[in-house]
């Protein structure tokens, strides 16, 4: 079975040490992704999925700090590399996209010379793009193309020459999915990549992802916080919550039996376009601080079920089915209640 | 239609010059919200929801007279018998007629007022933003942000300035340990809760809400909703609940407003709307929402083309021709369709409908 | 107004205020670059305060001219323990010079830049927000400004006006107004299309109180780095009008009109006449250069979360 494991992280942490105190924004995380799967991480704000991302491709910086924790990928433990075997990963390996494509894309160069640049560096070691023979600019140019109109961009003889301000945010997110896609990486991050954009092009761009993996085989960490994002596209999902994975399966048994109290908070929260309610059933409070998360559960605070152990001891994430993880004190409880109610239905 | 309506609208424009070449010249107009009609009854919540930039915001923004409509009526808390009035008389063309309404306009249209005339109204209508982080100077604490709107409109004597203020906080979920806060300090969703406190101040009728929970976590979002839900019931409030999340407007909406480019497509209640959408735009909409069951993906991924036309240069005719899989040549391409009544109050404008 | 005490005391009703400033603090000291310009700063400002106290020798004043005591017998003679600086050509003590001179620079800077930055405000608070023709007209006649070199132009209005402290101050202002201007109205354009702001127009509030207590606040913090800045080159400008014979008075305590005097006998061998006033600028300019950059740093937003 390991051998379909692409990409394993090991009881990570990361953290931030500023003014206010250590912000433990990734603490104990541990998951792995397969080979052509979609993984799902969800959660709210500020819950460490861009710095779990962050710390995978090796990009954090001051004043944050991978404290401990293996990060092996395709065999290989990415935290023991140089930072100049970690720029190969990076493109080749792991790519990654972002919220806003304008923070990746750069607003001065075409974006067909920024997608051949990546081309170029990783086919022919070509650093500087002038340098490049015309013979070889020319046939990569019509990569370029083809890349275009493998995320469907419209109009890719006119994309290419286009500086980034003058495409619309669904085309600039589809330009900086063909410009990571370029190395041909076997891993793809992509950090909310539909956050900031409407549903019709948030449909597209997720239709994308999913034809890439399909056609290229690659695997996608798709980091969300919108659960029906990941009903809709996911294999597995992770659920994190403040700096730790909560509970962990594949997309039909969490939707069907979610056991955490958080994963089963935020599914009930969803307004519902398929029924009307009249209240919603809401998490109180907010995420806590980083800097003081709270002892035990860090859920706690927010927990309906919460008792006296929980306030002291951390759960582990124990398995209470085949692949399905959880982290709560009560995992089997709740789960034999979930499988319980879902007899009598 | 003879409901109270608090606001009716009628033919509101607003058109933005985009300005361009070295003098900074008007070259064209972004068509931002391009003749939207229509009604809001007292008590009641309509959603307008649309992708982004197809007006939404700009509707809000002209209806509270935060920027001026270039055309159109805009009647607020007018009597009832003059609502109908309006109502009989908008329609007609004859010379008397359009006399009588613009009597009625000197006296009711929102439009007609300058920015003195204006003030005495904004107690009655507040908006309520999308991005808690811009809305509230960071410079000033939640006391001073709360006192401005009370003393501006001497809502309370000045002596109780403050306990009004701690009223205010305990009704949106807040304390009042908060009241020497900065903004930073609090958490997006707090922060909204003190927009909302800033809005509900001044006893006002009408709020618009702009996405008000968009730039919120979803448990977070769902205790902002309840709020806003309980305020209504409390204090007797009418919303215009403007959001680009369907799922959301179903919940809050008793009728729905549909957008694209300038435009209102579609209007019905939200059951309605949900159960059996009429424009091929609203259609498209429904089938491009991820639904949170895995169990229920669809077999077939439609293949959404296309995007949101410039509000600038709209297509001719009907403004979604170019998407539209219904599209009829040389109808949907010269005409703009109308909005219509094809069912008991669902409006809808669409050349599949007006044919007969 | 009355305010009903439900809260607590001052320290608890300024919490708040109180962690910003500790952060500022925090901020400041992990700088060293900042602290080097803040200490300083802060020795130029304490010279200037007990000047009377630090220098031996004290100016009288007949008519509002300077007059500095002198000793025939001592003229240009080199630094020692008894003339810190040495003396002029007249036996002046240069050393209680440069300290009284001190006085005289931060008044000129702090004058000359408050008073710009009063103008630049105001104007350039209306120009950002009001817009149209106001906005045009005020930013017209900001280019008329800069269409000038700011030294010329200072040159000609202060040979205009004829030389003297107070018209070197006057020729400045006009030359240092149109920069705040064009910054504030600049900050103004952007804190404009915050939401606040539309808030405060939503609430009823009229566009006087808006721009005076919603606008013009916020837009400051970035031109306090600039007015920082300009402190030491309005210092170094009215040195620079000086040296050229269009400030004070010969012999008077200005750091200017000190290097110009003593420029002609540099050559001579006689060097601490010119040197040690020189010195006094260098510093006092690079303080607040210093210090000016590194607030820039400590006022970013991004820094501040
Ligand atoms: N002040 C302005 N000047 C020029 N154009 C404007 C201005 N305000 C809005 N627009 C334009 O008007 C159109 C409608 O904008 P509006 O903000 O109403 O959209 P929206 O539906 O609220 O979108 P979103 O969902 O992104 O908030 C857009 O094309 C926008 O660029
Ligand atoms: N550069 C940084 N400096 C300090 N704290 C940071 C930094 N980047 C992220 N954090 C903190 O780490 C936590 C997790 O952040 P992040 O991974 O970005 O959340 P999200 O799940 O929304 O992607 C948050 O508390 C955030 O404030
Ligand atoms: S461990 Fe306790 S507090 Fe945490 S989720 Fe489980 S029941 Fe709730
Ligand atoms: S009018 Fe024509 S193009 Fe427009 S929505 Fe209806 S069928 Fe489609
Ligand atoms: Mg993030
Ligand atoms: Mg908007």
């Amino acid at each position: 079975m390991d051998d379909d494991i692409l990409l394993k992280v090991e009881d990570l942490h990361t953290y931030f040490y500023t003014y206010e105190g250590v912000v433990k924004a990734v603490d104990g995380v541990s998951f792995y992704v397969k080979k052509g799967e979609v993984f799902g991480v969800v959660g709210e704000t500020g819950c460490g999925k861009s710095v779990t991302a962050l710390s995978i491709i090796g990009l954090i910086d001051e004043p944050g700090k991978i404290v401990s924790g293996k990060i092996i990928f395709q065999g290989k433990n990415l935290r023991e590399l140089s930072e100049d075997e970690m720029r190969k990963i990076r493109g080749k390996g792991i790519s990654m996209i972002f919220q806003e494509p304008m923070t990746a894309l750069n607003p001065v160069y075409k974006i067909g010379d920024q997608i051949l640049e990546i081309i170029l560096l990783h086919k022919y070691g070509i650093e500087d793009i002038k340098k490049a023979p015309k013979d070889i600019k020319k046939k990569e140019r019509k990569r370029v193309i083809d890349m275009l109109r493998l995320v469907r961009m419209p109009d890719p003889e006119r994309a290419i020459d286009s500086y980034p301000h003058e495409l619309s945010g669904g085309m600039r997110q589809r330009a900086m999915i063909a410009m990571m896609l370029a190395a041909e990486p076997s891993l793809l991050i992509a950090d909310e990549p539909t956050t900031a954009l409407d549903v019709t092009v948030q449909a597209q761009i997720l239709n994308i992802l999913l034809d890439m993996r399909d056609k290229l085989g690659i695997s996608i960490i798709l980091i969300t916080h919108d659960l029906s994002v990941v009903a809709d596209v996911c294999d597995r999902v992770a659920v994190m919550y403040a700096g730790n994975i909560v509970e962990m399966a594949d997309v039909y048994t969490i939707f069907k039996h979610p056991v955490h109290p958080y994963t089963r908070g935020l599914m009930q929260a969803i307004p519902s376009i398929a029924e009307k309610k009249e209240e919603l059933k809401y998490i109180k409070g907010s995420v806590p601080n980083l800097i003081y998360p709270p002892p035990g559960c860090r859920f706690h605070p927010r927990c309906e079920y919460a008792q006296d152990i929980c306030k002291k001891e951390k759960p582990k994430l124990i398995e209470v089915e085949p692949g399905h993880y959880v982290a709560c004190h009560f995992a089997k409880e709740f789960f034999e209640k979930e499988k319980e109610s879902d007899k009598n239905e | 239609m003879s409901e109270d309506a608090i606001l009716q609208i009628y033919g509101l424009k607003k058109y933005f010059p985009v300005k361009g070449g070295f003098f900074g010249k008007v070259i064209a107009h972004v068509k931002a919200v391009d003749g939207v009609s229509l009604e809001i009854k007292r008590g009641e919540t309509l959603g307008i929801v649309g992708e982004s930039g197809c007006g939404k915001t700009t509707l809000g923004r002209t209806i509270l007279r935060l920027i001026k409509a270039d055309d159109g009526m805009i009647f607020f808390n007018a009597p009832p018998d003059v609502q109908d009035r309006i109502r009989e008389l908008v329609g007609r063309k004859d010379e008397k007629s359009k006399r009588e309404l613009e009597e009625i306009r000197k006296k009711y249209d929102l439009n007609r007022k300058n920015d003195k005339e204006i003030r005495p109204y904004r107690r009655k209508m507040q908006i309520v933003f999308q991005d808690p982080q811009s809305s509230l100077d960071p410079r000033m604490t939640v006391k001073k942000i709360l006192a401005e709107p009370l003393l501006t409109h001497k809502i309370v004597p000045s002596h109780k300035v403050e306990s009004k203020i701690i009223e205010l906080l305990e009704l949106v979920g807040l304390k009042k340990e908060h009241l020497h806060r900065f903004p930073h300090e609090f958490s997006g969703g707090q922060r909204q809760r003190i927009g909302i406190a800033r809005a509900i101040s001044l006893n006002p009728d009408f709020i618009v809400l702009d996405e008000p929970t968009s730039a919120l976590d979803v448990s977070v979002q769902a205790q902002i909703l309840n709020l806003l839900k309980q305020l209504q019931r409390d204090l007797k409030l009418t919303y215009m609940f403007i959001t680009h999340d369907l799922s959301v407007a179903r919940h809050m909406a008793h009728r729905i407003g549909v957008m694209y480019v300038g435009k209102l497509v579609e209007l019905a209640p939200a059951e309605d709307l949900f159960n059996d959408p009429l424009h091929p735009y609203t259609k498209l909409l429904l089938e491009a929402i991820p639904i949170p069951d895995p169990t229920k993906r669809k077999k077939e991924r439609k293949l959404f083309t296309g995007e949101v036309p410039s509000a600038v240069n709209p297509p001719k005719g009907c403004r979604f021709h170019p998407r539209c899989e219904y599209f009829m040549a040389g109808v949907c391409d010269k005409l703009e369709p109308p909005l219509v009544e094809v069912k008991k109050n669902h409006y809808v404008a669409c050349h599949l409908y007006t044919k007969g | 107004m009355t305010e009903v005490e439900v809260t607590g005391g001052f320290r608890k009703a300024h919490e708040s205020q109180i962690k910003e400033f500790k952060y500022t603090l925090y901020l400041m000291r992990r700088s060293p670059l900042t602290m080097t310009g803040l200490i300083m700063l802060l020795f130029v400002v304490i010279v200037a305060i007990f000047a009377p106290w630090i220098a031996p020798y004290h100016p009288t004043y007949i008519g509002g001219q300077q007059y500095w005591p002198y000793d025939s017998s001592q003229m240009l003679s080199p630094p020692s323990l008894q003339h810190l600086f040495g003396t002029d050509d007249m036996g002046h003590d240069l050393f209680s010079m440069v300290v009284y001179g001190s006085r005289e620079a931060l008044y000129i800077g702090f004058i000359v830049v408050i008073v710009a930055m009063l103008i630049g405000i105001t104007l350039g608070a209306y120009s950002g927000y009001v817009g149209g023709w106001v906005d045009e007209a005020i930013m017209r006649v900001c280019d008329m400004f800069f269409a000038f070199p700011g030294l010329v132009l200072a040159m000609a209005i202060t040979a205009a006006l004829g030389p003297g402290l107070q018209n070197v101050m006057y020729a400045l202002m006009v030359v240092w107004w149109p920069g705040y201007t064009r910054i504030i109205r600049g900050q103004v354009l952007s804190v404009k299309e915050n939401q606040y702001i539309e808030a405060a127009r939503a609430v009823g509030l009229s566009r006087f109180k808006i721009i005076w207590k919603h606008v013009i606040p916020n837009s400051i913090p970035p031109i306090l780095v600039q007015a920082t800045m300009d402190l030491g080159n309005v210092i170094l400008t009215a040195a620079g009008l000086a040296f050229l014979g269009l400030g004070a008075a010969a012999y008077t305590a200005d750091w200017g009109v000190m290097v110009s005097q003593g420029r002609a006998w540099l050559l001579a061998g006689y060097w601490w006449w010119s040197t040690f006033p020189g010195l006094a600028i260098f510093i006092t300019v690079l303080a607040f250069n210093l210090f000016g950059d590194g607030l820039r740093d400590i006022l970013d937003p991004r820094l501040r979360r």
